[in-house]
């Protein structure tokens, strides 16, 4: 009896270990392109009251491979160990230090659509699409064909999920696991999506308000930098000739000034692609970010040494330089007018750049403070040095835009928004013309 | 000094155990699962000296204790499994042995959204059956004459279709229960 016992439950465990032999994933390869998918999506509306967020079926219609998240223009791999070098805001100098593991999805398919099976699946289809939809509005919004910027940058687009960090600290390497941020590496063109949150509602790395800011940074390089990292990168003999040379190589992304800037078009890039005035909301409803809001409490150039009133260092100028458009925006109620203003936006940011070399801005930008020869990054507002370089900056946007309505009212918001020290009466005459 | 395991001949012991696991939901980054288990087991003694044979049923169940979501969206994994195992143990001071264990893995996964999240998908929930392996290795500690069983476990895991958890690690505990043929 006792061996029948024991015979019976070696039988069971021989049939247990065929049926572990034979059982496959077979599911997971059942699909065909174009993928379609259940995603969390973003649904947006005209009023902020009317936005919603939906898990949907969707088609990711960019997507060549599912097992390894690649497509034409973007590819999305899991993890990863990033190296930083620095950081500014959501800008990142860094190289990766190892091979990212493939997106390793867990799916099955039900007539034929992906369904996620554990939430890192469910996040990494939902931020795919959200980088699809943002590149749907691309040339609608900037003029570019979407095939042009993918050649610029040797393209596609890579994308980091979740990856971890590791930054040098005083001799010691400190590995580092961030969330709740998102950020752009404009000497790679690589997008990082850090890791989720218990301390987030809509993940950062779904949201697509987020995604296309991260990507206004891309459009921001490709424009105003010229496809150009702008790394400042320097050694002790260049300090001098940097301190005379008002346009020294990397200079742009290491004032706080055009940091700003940069993150002021990311947030406008964000309305255009989504009509949100508020990047962050979602994600972090219960962190007051109306400063950052496009709509939030009204604050003025002069009063950015105040950290009461802005506590986001150089991401309130980015605040009124985006207001300024936002406003302007507003004015437009249909679709293609506003698109149309949004090309207007970008082609003269494409255009500062030359520009800044050439009078009025030429004359109104200073010379390189000592900080920004030496690739040091100031924490705190000059109210004189930065002022000159917005007044520098916004008379070289304002030149490319055509004497009308449209150009009246943008130099309006901008007096209103920056004063006399962040938009001065020499850089005003272009908007006289 | 050994223990007289020659009882066991006309043994079924019951038992529970607790284990824990790392799963790599991808980035680096792991959670933390906790199993928890009940089991009986029997024993036939083996013609060489100090050898037997253990066979035994299984039953248990995942718990995440903290698993790192956002508020308004995840999907929720309950996971129950039963099984079978068979292993051989060698009667001694300690009680080492190895074992496979062979079943099913039995898990409900759900949709979890917050009220920002206005409309769910009607795929969840939804029920996988995802066979199951595990090669263990166990060192027991008798207590009490072999009374109670006290055994520290390390397990290689493979569960189909599912590459997150590789392994366990965690305790055993049994108590003997003698019967007359």
């Amino acid at each position: 009896m006792k061996f029948n016992c024991h015979f019976k439950t070696l039988l069971l465990s021989a049939c247990f270990s065929s049926t572990l032999l034979t059982s496959c994933d077979g599911e997971q390869s059942k699909v065909n392109k174009p993928y379609r998918a259940e995603i969390l999506k973003f649904v947006p509306s005209s009023t902020t009251s009317g936005e919603s967020w939906v898990v949907a079926e969707q088609e990711l219609a960019t997507l060549e491979n599912l097992d390894t998240l690649e497509g034409s223009f973007f590819s999305m791999t899991l993890g990863g160990l990033i190296k930083i070098n620095s950081n500014i805001g959501s800008l990142i100098d860094a190289s990766s230090n190892s091979s990212p593991v493939r997106a390793n999805l867990r799916y099955t398919t039900k007539n034929g659509v992906i369904v996620p099976r554990d939430t890192s699946t469910l996040l990494a289809l939902s931020s795919y699409f959200a980088f699809e939809q943002t590149l749907a509005v691309l040339q609608e919004s900037t003029g570019i064909d979407p095939n042009e910027l993918k050649k610029n940058i040797n393209g596609p687009y890579r994308i980091y999920f979740e990856p971890s960090l590791t930054e040098k600290v005083e001799n010691e390497s400190a590995f580092l696991t961030p969330k709740l941020n998102a950020a752009f590496n404009p000497e790679s063109n690589d997008f990082y999506l850090f890791r989720r949150s218990e301390l987030e509602s809509i993940p950062f790395s779904a949201n697509i308000k987020v995604i296309s800011h991260e990507f206004g940074h891309a459009l921001f390089k490709n424009s105003f930098n010229a496809n150009s990292a702008e790394i400042c990168r320097t050694s002790e003999e260049e300090i001098n000739a940097r301190m005379a040379d008002k346009f020294f190589s990397g200079r742009w992304s290491n004032e706080y000034a055009i940091s700003g800037i940069n993150e002021g078009f990311s947030d406008f890039n964000s309305y255009i692609v989504t009509s949100s005035t508020n990047v962050f909301t979602d994600s972090l409803p219960r962190f007051s970010s109306e400063s950052r809001s496009l709509t939030g409490p009204a604050f003025v150039f002069s009063q950015l040494t105040n950290d009461i009133v802005c506590s986001g260092r150089f991401y309130c100028i980015g605040t009124l330089f985006a207001r300024a458009l936002y406003g302007v925006a507003q004015s437009y109620k249909n679709r293609s007018d506003l698109m149309a203003f949004s090309r207007r936006v970008y082609t003269a940011l494409e255009k500062s750049r030359e520009n800044l070399r050439a009078s009025p801005a030429k004359d109104i930008l200073p010379m390189p403070s000592k900080e920004a020869a030496t690739c040091i990054r100031r924490s705190k507002l000059s109210l004189s040095y930065d002022g000159a370089i917005t007044s520098a900056f916004l008379a070289a946007f304002l030149q490319s835009f055509s004497a009308g309505e449209e150009k009246k009212n943008l130099c309006e918001n901008l007096r209103n928004l920056f004063g006399n020290y962040g938009f001065s009466q020499e850089a005003r005459i272009v908007c006289e013309s | 000094m050994s223990v007289n395991l020659d009882p066991l001949m006309n043994l079924i012991s019951l038992g529970a155990a607790f284990a824990a696991s790392n799963r790599n939901d991808g980035g680096g980054v792991t959670s933390r699962i906790h199993h928890y288990e009940v089991f009986a087991q029997s024993y036939l003694k083996l013609p060489a000296n100090n050898l037997f044979l253990r066979s035994g049923v299984r039953l248990g169940y995942e718990h995440i204790p903290d698993e790192e979501a956002p508020q308004s969206i995840k999907i929720r994994e309950q996971s129950f499994r039963g099984g079978f195992e068979l292993g051989i143990l060698y009667e001694g001071l300690m009680v080492p042995s190895i074992s496979l264990q062979a079943g099913v893995l039995r898990r409900k996964l759900t949709l979890d959204t917050s009220s920002q999240i206005t409309s769910k998908s009607t795929d969840f929930p939804m029920i996988e059956w995802l066979p199951m392996g595990i090669l263990n290795l166990g060192l027991g500690l008798p207590i009490e004459g072999g009374k109670l069983i006290l055994e520290p476990f390390y397990r290689f895991v493979w569960i189909a279709k599912d590459t997150r958890q590789t392994s366990q690690w965690g305790i055993d505990a049994s108590w003997s229960l003698s019967f007359e043929n």
